[in-house]
């Protein structure tokens, strides 16, 4: 459903992506790993066009998104979450969630509320439907951004480090809420740095180092069999830490 | 908001329309009594007879504009007004500008002391200080005279003499009509007069009709020595008897001859420029942000976005008195607007480059998570603007707001400058009857106070609000 084709990213003079390529079929659940500054977040923010990638093609359902004009019909199928949350701090957790669907005529207001209380009540929290972000947890914050996405009932949801800014006792209810997504067949990329997370849940683990995919494969090969020596090195640092 | 802006223009529609006959438009300085000056809300004096007689022997409405003196040769000039009067002496730098009528009345400049200091004549001022009024004949004559004496230029004659009270200067130099006035017990006038000179109105090089009328009104009253007549009329009309104590100073300041009035027209003036200013300043500061923050996220509004960028420069780059001069006089020039009007659209002009940056930096308050989550949802640029970083921005550049309102607010106290009878200027025009600044002067303070006072109240409440909506 999401064909990735050589894609380069320059910032400046430095060159971030030095031609990618990645496919993506219905259902994959794709971890990407790598160390901090390799270009994983900068591909995850292309595939959505919040960055425009130099040169290659993004094609997803058919179509080639890069400088295409549906960009915004594109951006509803494609839902993103984001290590700061990005909640809108001045809008309550409802209206947060409602808030895309009825700017793009997805939903009447009504319907919006409904099928948001009706998420939000499936994991129990439905009791801060009226608070607003800064009245709330860092884990609840994080899966009420999941949901602001969901209800766009997007083919591909991006991860962008979705549990680096919670504490640690509140990384198991996001899991927990991804992995939900995972039963109901969900396709996810997800960019983390908690391996044992990706390992655990991933289909596919693709390992990106200085703007190019290093190795990818099944994620039980990529973490108990890697081959390529920056792979082995990468995964002794972090797992000595 | 658009009941308020029906209202300004409602109130412009009222002052600045009814043409039964044509007008006579009088400039002067409505501060140098017996010839103009204040009394009960009008602007009487010597000058204002004789052209009250010049307009109705050329059956027109007289009409009287209050300027400072050293605009009212550019009034005539530019045609804003018909004919300026002032006590204006020949000059021949004034003469190459505009034409001078005969002259209907003779004035000596004379040098006024204090008794208990030094007595000087003109040549005895050398190296001292004198106090005169900027560009009157004095100022003029020792300037071009007597290149040692070094002058203190006040706008006003009554700010000379205080300076001379205060023992801040040696000598006044001033014409000797207002000057019996003027002096006080502790004054003394030296009896050699510095120059005896003559008065004559002014009006444009193009108008030699009206210059041909003028000097006939002025010879017939001059023959019929009506003018002597009118200097008579107009000594000694607003002294009020009493005691110099406070309180008959606060009733000669406020209360004798209406003069709270003036205070009440300056302070409706003073609040009209400013709302209408701030609302102006508003639509402009919006425009000129968004057509930067367009600019710089989507490339569009190329040339909107250097208009605004220019406009935010030169108004944050040029004193706000300038701006206002050049739009009185350079940018209406021609056009006989309604001078608040004139005010309004100057200040809102001014407030709005302040106002673009001060949304610019809200716009730049919110994190940059904001707008790609918006993004990321399938909202439009549009849309996120709208329902993302505007509300939120608002929050954020509410306090500076306010402050850029209430410094609008004590701004308009320079629209005095083209004569707009704003705070400041009733409280000159007061001063300029009394001659005693200390009341208008404190209780005008007392009100620019009051009215920032409420106004920053006003702000924390909307910002508890919003906090409230925000928690």
């Amino acid at each position: 459903m999401l064909t990735i084709k050589n894609i380069k990213k320059t910032f400046g003079n430095k060159v971030v992506l030095k031609g990618i390529s990645l496919n993506v079929n219905k259902g994959d659940i794709i971890g990407i790993i790598g160390p901090s500054g390799c270009g994983k977040s900068t591909l995850l923010r292309c595939i959505n066009g919040l960055e425009t990638s130099d040169s290659g093609e993004i094609i997803f359902n058919e179509k080639n998104i890069i400088g295409s004009k549906h960009l915004l019909d594109v951006r509803k199928k494609i839902g993103m979450v984001f290590q700061q949350f990005n909640l809108f701090n001045h809008m309550t957790v409802l209206e947060n969630i409602t808030l895309a669907p009825v700017m793009n005529k997805l939903m009447k207001a009504d319907e919006a509320k409904k099928e948001a209380l009706r998420l939000l009540k499936e994991i129990d929290l439905e009791d801060i439907a009226n608070s607003y972000p800064n009245q709330i947890s860092g884990g609840q914050k994080q899966r009420v951004a999941i949901i602001r996405t969901l209800i766009m009932k997007p083919e591909i949801i991006l991860f962008d480090e979705p549990t680096s800014a919670l504490d640690p006792e509140m990384i198991g209810e996001v899991t927990n809420l991804m992995r939900k997504l995972a039963d109901n067949g969900m396709t996810m990329i997800i960019v983390s740095h908690e391996l044992n997370f990706i390992k655990n849940f991933c289909t596919k683990v693709v390992f990106i180092d200085d703007g190019k995919i290093v190795e990818e494969g099944d994620s039980k090969l990529i973490f108990d069999k890697p081959k390529d020596e920056r792979l082995k090195s990468f995964l002794e640092k972090v797992n000595n830490k | 908001m658009k009941k308020f802006v029906l209202l300004i223009f409602s109130v412009f529609l009222l002052t600045g329309c009814g043409r039964e006959k044509e007008k006579l438009v009088l400039v002067t300085e409505a501060g140098f009594a017996p010839y103009e000056y204040y009394s009960n809300g009008q602007i009487v004096g010597v000058d204002i007879d004789i052209a009250r007689e010049i307009a109705k022997y050329l059956n027109r409405e007289l009409v009287i504009k209050d300027v400072a003196f050293d605009s009212i040769i550019s009034e005539v000039k530019t045609g804003k007004s018909d004919i300026g009067a002032a006590g204006i002496s020949y000059t021949e730098e004034r003469e190459r500008e505009v034409n001078f009528t005969n002259s209907y009345a003779e004035s000596k400049q004379v040098i006024i002391v204090r008794k208990d200091g030094y007595f000087y004549d003109i040549n005895g001022l050398n190296k001292k200080k004198v106090a005169v009024q900027l560009g009157s004949v004095a100022d003029d004559y020792i300037t071009s005279n007597y290149p040692d004496i070094e002058l203190v230029r006040e706008k006003k004659f009554l700010a000379a003499i205080q300076d001379l009270k205060d023992s801040k200067v040696d000598a006044v130099v001033m014409d000797e009509v207002p000057a019996t006035k003027l002096v006080t017990s502790e004054m003394v006038i030296m009896e050699e007069p510095v120059l005896t000179d003559s008065y004559g109105m002014v009006i444009a090089k193009d108008n030699p009709e009206l210059l041909e009328a003028a000097n006939f009104v002025i010879n017939k009253l001059k023959a019929n020595n009506e003018i002597d007549n009118y200097l008579l009329n107009h000594m000694g009309v607003n002294d009020v008897k009493g005691d110099n104590g406070l309180i008959n100073r606060f009733y000669k300041s406020v209360i004798y001859d209406g003069r709270y009035k003036f205070i009440l027209e300056g302070l409706k003036n003073t609040l009209l420029i400013a709302l209408g200013a701030v609302i102006i300043g508003i639509v402009l500061g919006l425009l000129a942000a968004i057509s930067n923050n367009v600019y710089l996220n989507t490339g569009k509004f190329k040339i909107l976005n250097l208009l605004s960028k220019a406009y935010v420069t030169v108004i944050r780059g040029t004193p706000s008195t300038l701006q206002l001069m050049i739009i009185y006089y350079v940018i209406f020039k021609q056009t006989n607007i309604n001078i608040v009007l004139v005010g309004i659209v100057a200040f809102g002009i001014n407030s709005g480059a302040y106002v673009a940056e001060i949304i610019r930096s809200g716009f730049n308050s919110i994190d940059k998570g904001q707008w790609e989550a918006g993004y990321a949802l399938g909202l439009s640029y549009k849309q996120v603007v709208g329902k993302i970083i505007l509300p939120q921005s608002v929050h954020n550049i509410l306090p500076a707001l306010g402050n850029e309102f209430i410094t609008l607010v004590k701004e308009t106290s320079i629209g005095a400058y083209i004569g707009i009878v704003e705070l400041t200027k009733a409280s000159d025009i007061i001063a300029s009857r009394t001659y005693d600044y200390f009341f208008p002067l404190i209780l005008i303070a007392i009100i620019y106070l009051i009215i920032t006072l409420l106004l920053s109240r006003l702000i924390n409440l909307m910002e508890v609000r919003l906090n409230n909506a925000n928690n």
